[in-house]
This record gives structure tokens, C-alpha cells and sequence, in this order.
């Protein structure tokens, strides 16, 4: 029982005062150390400080100049990790040197107290044997062609050849005739306007439906035959423009009297009889067919030698 | 509605007669005016289809006196506002004003209480008394206080704008402007009309005062046979494809008009081509509608109701070349 009590006395003291003696012994650590202790002239050499700084301490670090025999290539930036207990600072840094010899990276303060280890390095020549003849500087001298890269060349040579050959085939062959489309049959608007007219005395039409169809035959007729845009003209403009039309002046007035009264059919439900209808059709055919007249005549006068 | 051929010829005839007011407006208003007969023929469809005309034009072309001299004329009451940036609405429709001795609010009516109003310039009032004109105009009743009063009948809106000194001015908006049924473009006199204006003006030359020669119930069933005036089927399908085309002319061949247009005509531009393709029919003493008629006032009825993009205005297009274009294209009934 006492026994146990002395070792439960013990064990609690322990605990007790050990992290205060650890918080009291943890101190500011300085370390700097390279990655390689001897160079060539003009290599790089890596010097990496690192300062351990515990909690409640402030913050610093090395405060670089110059280092005797080195030059600096790169002055990392300063790393901070915050390790629980602490801050750890640290910086790589690359140096090189020219000077030969063996030299020392001195020790680096950390405030007042705290210095860095000096670290030799040795600055060496490559070996050299002075006892070997001077050899001339030698031209410079045709690479052997490799095997694999002569055939790879072969295969492109070859390809370039026959894109050739094809490039020329296609440049030089003869244009193919292009074989004519077969042509829509080309409508006459004289018979495709007779065929109308036949259309309309056989169907049994109402008077509207009679009348707009004897016009419509007779614009599209003028529109194809003579090109007058008279689909998109009014009654009113046609008849003038009618007037360049060679037509003998009475067929002219009949004409100009038919699609008036078409008008009136088909805009005031005009009624006609059975006479004015067959004269209006008549009118329509008979203007139709002088001007068809005309213009075969015209068409023969020109082609006939004077 | 017109039945048959018997009815439309009728009809003719009762145009025919009621039609010769026409004829005695244009004399007696030829007395005072010289020239500016479209602009005359314009204000009779919108007398005749119950529609009100937004003209346009540089100042000193007669709008006014055209105006007043057509109220003289039919002995109707006439009216002017002019439109001015501190104009409020009750200055145009009216207002309560508290009557002392009587100690009650009696209703004061505004300038709108008329046959004919000339609302000169009036792209150069704020918007509220714009809308409050143009309500009006649409409704025909003005609501004062807590009464609604009916209009005049007729009742015809005369706006006029000055297409310059555009600085400080408020113009309509699309959806207002849309409610006029035609624009009309007031151009200058022909040299011969101008030299009589100024024999008129000049030389001392005594301009006759406007008889009253037409009454109110003469214009009154004018109207009432122009509503009656016979529409073909086809001619309403030719209204259509003219506004249609304002909308997708890519669909009429016009694909040349498509990047031109903004916006196309709205139904609003088929019922007024339609409305006053009737009115143009009674001018010409006709009972039914020719493609003419629907042609002759295109212009008029559509140019404010499509809008140009920039392009067009970049390449210099008017509203205009678009519908000469779209005339051109849609095949006539």
C-alpha cells in the first residue's frame, strides 16, 4: 500500500513537472548544411538555413550579406511551417564559386545567442593530367547516319513521290465533259396559256372564280411572253402599262373593258351574263393570240437575212 | 353585310349621292387652301373611317389653317392645343374647380370636348399628357372626377409633329403612335400653288371666309356607308400579304428586306388598311374595295408602324423604299 503510494507520489511529480522542465529547456535551434561538401569551379552548391523558433519567442532570421568565395545564384524565399510547438523558418539557398581551395561557409547569428555550424566545402579543378600532349581543336565531323533514320527518310521520299504524281494527275488530266442535266422541258406560254383558257370553258366555274381565272392566264401570259411584272400590278397600272404593247387600238379597249369587269366580278359580286363571259374569254384569247402573232413575226423579221 | 351584287349596287348609288359632300368640302376648302389636296383627301378617310391623323411636316405648310378651314366647313367645333413641356393633362381633358358660391366643384371640360382637335406639336409635351390625349383618343370618353363623358361624334385628332428642332421633344412612343390610323407626310406646295399663295398673301388678294357647307349629320352617315362599303375575301388576303410581309419578308421573296425591318406592322395595321381602304372607296364614290384604294393609302397607314434597324438607317432606307418594295412583290388580287 505505501509501496504503491510512493510509486503514485512519483508518477504524478513526473507528470506534473516534466513538461515544465521540457517547456523551460526548448530553446531557439539554428541549422544551415549543403547538399554536397565539394564542387567544381561553377557549380551549384544548395545551402539550406533553418530556424526552429519556439511558441512566446519572436519571430527572426539570418539576415545575409555576402559570404566570402561564394556568390549567390538564388535567394529562396523563406518557408514558414508552424509545427504546434513553434514556428520553423527555412530558405534555400544556391551558391556557386570561382575560387579554388577549400573554404568555409561561416557561422550565422540568429539574434544574439544562437549561431549556425561553419561548414567546409572544397572548390576543386577537374583532374588534369599535365603530363598529357595538347591535342588540336578537331573540325567538326559528319554524323554517321543511323540505319533507322535513312529508311524513315526513304518512306517520306517515297510518299512525297506519289503525292506528287497524284497532284500532277489531278492538274493535268483532261476536265471531265459534264454531262448536260437533263433540261426541264421548256413550257410555252402560248400553249401553256391556251391550255388554261381550254381548262376554264370546260370547267364549270363560279363568275369569280371565271373571271380571276381568265386574268391570271392573260398576266402570267404578259409577264412570261413580254416580261411586264403584272402579277404585282393593279388593274389600273396594267391597262397603262398595256399601252406599250403594239395592239391594234379596238382590241386594246376591249382588252382594258375585260379586266375592268373582272374587277367588278370579283372585288363587287358583280353578275354577268352569259354574253359578257363569252366576251370576255374571247378578248382574253384573241389578245393573247395577236400578241403571240407579234411577237413571232418580230422574231422571224430578225432572224431573216435583209 | 353586303350579300349579293343587288345589295353592293345599291350601295353604289347611295355613295354616289352622299359621296358629292366630298366634293363640296375640297371646293369650299379650295377657297382658303392652295394645293395640299392629299393632305385634305388623308383628313376626310380619317373623318370618314373614325380614325385620327398624325401629320408631319416643317412649320408654315397649312396644317392648321387646313384643319380649322375642314371644321368651318362642315360646321363643326374646332379646337387647338399647343403642346408644351409644362402642359398637364387637365389642360387637355379638364378638370373640377371649386365654385365658391355654390360651394361645390363644378366640372371645367378641357379643349378635348370638340369635333376636330389640332394637337399642335405634340411630340413636345411630356409622356402622362401624350397617354392621356391618346386614351382618349381610343376610348372617346374623358373621366372627370367621378363622371365619365362621352366624346363628340365626330371626334377627329389632328397631331401634328415638326420632324425638326427635335431637341427637348418627347417623341411618341411606337405603341402610341401605332394608334393614329395614318401618318401623313405634309410636303411643300407645287411652284404654281406657291406663286398663288403669295398672290394671296402679297398682293392684298382677299382670301373668301369657309362657308359651312357640310352638317354634322351629313359626316355622320357618310361614316355610317363607309363602314358598309363591300370587302372582297381577295382584297383582305391582299391586306394581309402586305402586312405579312412587313413582318417575314423572307417569306415573299424579300429576303433583301429582312436585316432592314425591326419589327413589321401589327394587327392594328391590317384593321386601319382595311378601315381606310374603305374610306378611300366612298371617296371615288365606290361601294366596294379595289386593290387601288388599299395601294393608293399604304404608305400613309403603314410608314409608322415599322421600324427600320440601324442598318437601314446606316444604308439610307426609308420606311417608304421598304413598302414600294413589298408593293412591288405582292402578286395583286
Amino acid at each position: 500500500m505505501t509501496r504503491t503510494f510512493c510509486y503514485r507520489t512519483i508518477f504524478y511529480l513526473i507528470a506534473i513537472v516534466l513538461p515544465g522542465i521540457v517547456a523551460a529547456q526548448r530553446q531557439t535551434v539554428a541549422g544551415a548544411r549543403v547538399d554536397r561538401a565539394q564542387i567544381l569551379i561553377g557549380e551549384r552548391i544548395q545551402l539550406t538555413l533553418t530556424a526552429d523558433i519556439p511558441e512566446n519567442q519572436p519571430i527572426r532570421f539570418f539576415q545575409l550579406d555576402t559570404i566570402p568565395h561564394f556568390e549567390f545564384l538564388d535567394l529562396g524565399k523563406i518557408d514558414t511551417v508552424n509545427t504546434g510547438s513553434g514556428t520553423t523558418l527555412t530558405q534555400k539557398i544556391l551558391l556557386t564559386s570561382f575560387d579554388s581551395g577549400h573554404w568555409v561557409i561561416p557561422a550565422f547569428p540568429l539574434g544574439e545567442a544562437v549561431l549556425t555550424d561553419s561548414i567546409p566545402v572544397d572548390i576543386g579543378f577537374s583532374s588534369f593530367d599535365p603530363q598529357q600532349p595538347y591535342h588540336d581543336i578537331k573540325d567538326i565531323m559528319d554524323a554517321n547516319p543511323v540505319e533507322e533514320e535513312s529508311s524513315s527518310k526513304l518512306w517520306v521520299f517515297i510518299a512525297g513521290g506519289v503525292l506528287l504524281l497524284i497532284l500532277l494527275y489531278v492538274l493535268l488530266r483532261k476536265p471531265r465533259k459534264e454531262q448536260p442535266k437533263a433540261a426541264a422541258p421548256a413550257v410555252d406560254p402560248y400553249r401553256q396559256a391556251m391550255d388554261q383558257l381550254e381548262k376554264i370553258r370546260k370547267e364549270k366555274l363560279t363568275p369569280k372564280a371565271y373571271y380571276s381565272g381568265l386574268t391570271d392566264v392573260f398576266r402570267v401570259y404578259i409577264e412570261k411572253r413580254k416580261g411586264i411584272h403584272s402579277l404585282q400590278q393593279t388593274t389600273g397600272d396594267l391597262v397603262v402599262q398595256l399601252k406599250s404593247v403594239e395592239m391594234r387600238p379596238e382590241l386594246y379597249k376591249e382588252l382594258s373593258e375585260t379586266l375592268q369587269l373582272s374587277d367588278f366580278v370579283k372585288f363587287a359580286r358583280y353578275e354577268t351574263s352569259t354574253a359578257d363571259d363569252a366576251r370576255a374569254f374571247e378578248t382574253i384569247k384573241t389578245t393573247i393570240d395577236h400578241i403571240e402573232q407579234t411577237v413571232k413575226t418580230a422574231v422571224a423579221s430578225a432572224t431573216t437575212p435583209s | 353585310m353586303l350579300k349579293t351584287a343587288e345589295d353592293i349596287r345599291q350601295l353604289n348609288e347611295r355613295i354616289g349621292q352622299a359621296g358629292q359632300f366630298t366634293d363640296k368640302l375640297r371646293e369650299e376648302v379650295g377657297h382658303v387652301i392652295v394645293g395640299q389636296s392629299h393632305m385634305l383627301d388623308r383628313l376626310l378617310i380619317g373623318l370618314l373611317s373614325n380614325g385620327h391623323v398624325l401629320l408631319e411636316g416643317v412649320p408654315g405648310l397649312a396644317k392648321t389653317l387646313t384643319i380649322k378651314s375642314l371644321s368651318q366647313a362642315i360646321q363643326a367645333n374646332f379646337s387647338r392645343i399647343q403642346f408644351t413641356p409644362d402642359l398637364l393633362p387637365a389642360d387637355v381633358i379638364g378638370t373640377l374647380i371649386y365654385n365658391q358660391q355654390k360651394n361645390e366643384f363644378i366640372v371645367r371640360k378641357g379643349p378635348i370636348f370638340t369635333n376636330f382637335l389640332l394637337a399642335d406639336e405634340i411630340n413636345r409635351a411630356p409622356a402622362k399628357v401624350q397617354s392621356a390625349l391618346l386614351e382618349a383618343m381610343q376610348e372617346r370618353q374623358v373621366t372627370i372626377g367621378d363622371t365619365t363623358y362621352k366624346l363628340d361624334d365626330p371626334f377627329l385628332v389632328l397631331a401634328t409633329q415638326n420632324p425638326l428642332e427635335q431637341e427637348g421633344t418627347y417623341p411618341l412612343p411606337e405603341a402610341q403612335v401605332d394608334r393614329f390610323i395614318m401618318k401623313v407626310i405634309v410636303g411643300y406646295p407645287k411652284m404654281h400653288e406657291e406663286q398663288m399663295i403669295i398672290r394671296q398673301n402679297v398682293q392684298g388678294l382677299k382670301t373668301e371666309a369657309v362657308k359651312p357647307v357640310v352638317s354634322i349629320q351629313e359626316v355622320k352617315n357618310a361614316k355610317d356607308l363607309t363602314r358598309q362599303v363591300y370587302m372582297d375575301e381577295k382584297i383582305e388576303q391582299y391586306i394581309l400579304d402586305i402586312v405579312f410581309a412587313t413582318r417575314t419578308p423572307d417569306k415573299y421573296q424579300l429576303e433583301k428586306l429582312k436585316p432592314l425591318i425591326s419589327y413589321g406592322g401589327s394587327p392594328r395595321a391590317s384593321i386601319n388598311l382595311a378601315l381606310a381602304g374603305k374610306a378611300q372607296a366612298f371617296l371615288n364614290k365606290r361601294g366596294f374595295v379595289i386593290p387601288e384604294d388599299i395601294r393608293s393609302i399604304c404608305n400613309d397607314v403603314l410608314r409608322h408602324r415599322i421600324g427600320l434597324t440601324y442598318e437601314a438607317e446606316a444604308e439610307n432606307v426609308k420606311v417608304e423604299d421598304v413598302i414600294e418594295e413589298i408593293l412591288k412583290k405582292v402578286n395583286v388580287p
